[in-house]
């Protein structure tokens, strides 16, 4: 299949996608291609993939230096800036290998927590819409500052930076036993968040405890199907129960440390002979001053996104005592979907360090990885898939063989501008049809809810099963809104 | 020194929304650079409070109260265009202003620029568009055209 089109320079280039399986697609090397592109996706989704300039972000990125196996771009894939959405990518630390701040985005560590709690979704049905004005009223949401948890001081901030969740715990914002359920602990090293710009951190001593807007929401859902008993139970999840879905990053404090180490990346990158063909997948080697200070910050960054969840979760289960006398919420999982991190894989018979961007796209575990808490280690992690608003979400397991560095998915991926999906229904409209669907939506902008409208997206269902179908992850249950706070 | 603000209906003056799948594109043309830096940074703002037409009420030029000065340098001008905007955008988080009118000043790749808003949870302004939360360099350019310059950006949003 190839697209052909030429033009002015915000029109796609013509990309060449072969067929492999049924659910994996090759774009062959060409020109300055140090791998081949990898797509996995299934026949219904390609459309939508081969309509925006996403192909032609796959093909920039496997140009990157010390690049290995290939550019892989998973079935939610869709058109960012430097990196497609959806797109995974690892280089050898030791050959070269490159990191760059556009291969994780500007909100580092953006990614979803899921808890559960024993209530039933009969149980709750109608105290649903005080229960979301209550959560409204708790966890702020949109532009700007102000959140749970105010710093009082750079040192608190510091903290946050160098131990992420576990500095929340220690203020108060829930208990160690969440620690366990989030990866990495609660937080990556850092030793010091030197490299975490001034401004950077004064954007962040504001919002922590913050939703943020676009995208990024809070829902409280009902498990309504499961596909793998065994697995479900582990995770604690139980068809009827009620849950709690929270999609938010490390807000102003992450934007800033990209745009900060972007820049300074642009101004060294010659140094290292490197050249992009996108200004956003400025990069220098991991091995390199500005590499391990463009590390070092995002850690400090992503670490400032795990406390910022788990603040809101420790919100989110008071909300809970508050409105339904009961607030027990039990943590399955927190996890990243922008993020690179040093992991050790096999290739081409060698075990490597790599650095793994995964941006717009989720760490997969299989069973037996060291690197899972100790209930998990026998099943494998718990991978969070958001759908859009309105439609169900999904929880994961990660599968062994997984050739895309243990990575799959991070939500249903658009396919519609926020602009297109603005001129396709009014937000009180679109409100009045979530709520004749059961679903009871707070928004700070009605105004602005059509943006995340269900049709601006892929169905998550068809994503979900090509994940499955090219063997990066499995199944083990499917939620459905009840409510939801829009950011 | 040019000057440009947003207006109560439609994109500000030659400001064009381009559309990209998960983030907000947009053009800008102007007789001059000054012109086209201010009017990105209307763009910046219209991206988030008025970019279906209806968002901020006139009258924009009243927003005297709240002004802030900028002064930047950079390399070359599509380097001090990002920089200005993500001044821009770092003042309106940090004070919790929506800049609605913009004055410029180039001097090579020095600027100088005032720029007047008003607070956000004033009027009813949030209730409005997407939060842009960084400006990218994907697809970014600053050109020189036959009747003047073209800027064009991709904010994220």
């Amino acid at each position: 299949m190839a697209r052909t089109t030429a033009g002015s320079a915000i029109e796609a280039k013509e990309v060449r996608l072969e067929r492999d399986t049924e659910f994996r697609w090759v774009i062959p090397p060409s020109g300055r291609m140090r791998v081949p592109g990898v797509v996995f996706a299934s026949e219904g989704l390609l459309p939508a993939i081969v309509s925006d300039r996403s192909l032609e972000q796959v093909v920039n990125v496997a140009t990157l230096p010390g690049i290995v196996r290939a550019s892989f771009a998973m079935p939610d894939i869709h058109w960012g800036y430097g990196f497609p959405i959806g797109g995974v990518a690892a280089t050898d630390v030791e050959e070269g290998g490159v990191v760059s701040p556009g291969g994780v985005g500007f909100d580092i560590s953006c990614g979803v927590r899921l808890m559960v709690s024993p209530l039933r979704a009969e149980e709750i049905r109608q105290r649903i819409p005080r229960l979301m004005e209550e959560l409204a009223r708790r966890v702020p949401a949109g532009h700007g500052s102000g959140g749970v948890w105010r710093l009082r001081s750079r040192s608190e901030l510091e903290r946050v930076l160098k131990e992420g969740a576990r500095a929340a715990v220690e203020a108060g914002y829930g208990t160690n036993q969440d620690l366990e359920h989030i990866e990495d602990s609660g937080g990556l090293p850092v030793q010091a968040p030197r490299p975490v710009s001034e401004r950077a951190q004064e954007r962040g001593l504001t919002q922590l405890g913050s939703l943020g807007s676009g995208n990024h929401f809070l829902e409280v859902q009902v498990v309504e199907r499961i596909f793998d008993a065994a697995v479900a139970a582990r995770f604690g999840l139980e068809e009827g129960r009620v849950a709690v879905m929270i999609h938010s990053g490390s807000r102003g404090l992450g934007h800033q440390v990209c745009s900060d180490h972007v820049r300074e990346m642009l101004r060294v990158m010659r140094a290292y002979a490197i050249e992009v063909p996108d200004q956003q997948l400025a990069c220098a080697p991991v091995q390199s001053p500005p590499g391990q200070a463009y590390m070092e910050a995002m850690a400090a960054a992503a670490n400032f996104g795990r406390a910022n969840r788990q603040v809101m979760g420790a919100a989110v289960r008071e909300a809970f005592a508050a409105v339904l006398g009961e607030g027990e919420l039990h943590l399955v999982y927190d996890v990243s979907h922008n993020l690179a991190k040093l992991e050790r894989h096999q290739v081409d018979g060698r075990l490597r360090t790599l650095c793994v961007h995964r941006k717009g796209a989720t760490r997969a575990l299989a069973a037996g990885h060291p690197d899972l808490p100790p209930d998990y280690r026998e099943i494998g992690q718990p991978v969070l898939v958001p759908g859009s608003m309105g439609t169900p979400s999904y929880v994961l397991v990660g599968q062994p063989g997984n050739e895309a560095f243990a990575s799959t998915c991070h939500g249903s991926g658009r396919v519609m501008s926020r602009s297109q999906a603005m001129k396709r229904e009014e937000g009180r409209h679109l409100a009045e049809r979530l709520r004749r669907q059961g679903i009871h939506v707070v928004a700070r902008a009605i105004r602005a809810l059509p943006e995340e409208m269900p049709e601006a997206y892929k169905s998550v269902d068809e994503v979900v099963r090509a994940c499955e179908g090219a063997g990066l992850s499995r199944p083990v249950a499917r939620l459905r809104p009840l409510g939801v706070l829009k950011g | 020194m040019r000057r440009a603000s947003l207006s109560g209906s439609g994109p500000p003056e030659g400001v064009r929304f381009f559309d990209h799948t998960a983030d907000t594109g947009v053009e800008v043309r102007g007789r001059t650079l000054e012109e086209c830096f201010a009017r990105a940074g209307a763009a910046l703002f219209a991206a988030m409070y008025a970019v279906s037409g209806d968002g901020i009420q006139p009258p924009l030029d009243a927003a005297t109260e709240h002004v802030v000065s900028v002064e930047l340098s950079a390399d070359d001008h599509t380097e001090l265009l990002v920089t200005w905007l993500e001044e821009l955008l770092y003042r309106s988080e940090l004070e919790g202003l929506c800049f609605v009118w913009f004055e410029v000043e180039l001097e090579d790749t020095r600027l100088r620029a005032r720029a007047g808003g008003v607070p956000v949870r004033m009027a009813g302004l949030e209730a409005s568009g997407p939060t842009v939360k960084a400006i990218t360099r994907h697809l970014l350019a600053v050109d020189r055209t036959p009747d003047g310059c073209l800027v064009r950006v991709v904010f994220d949003v």
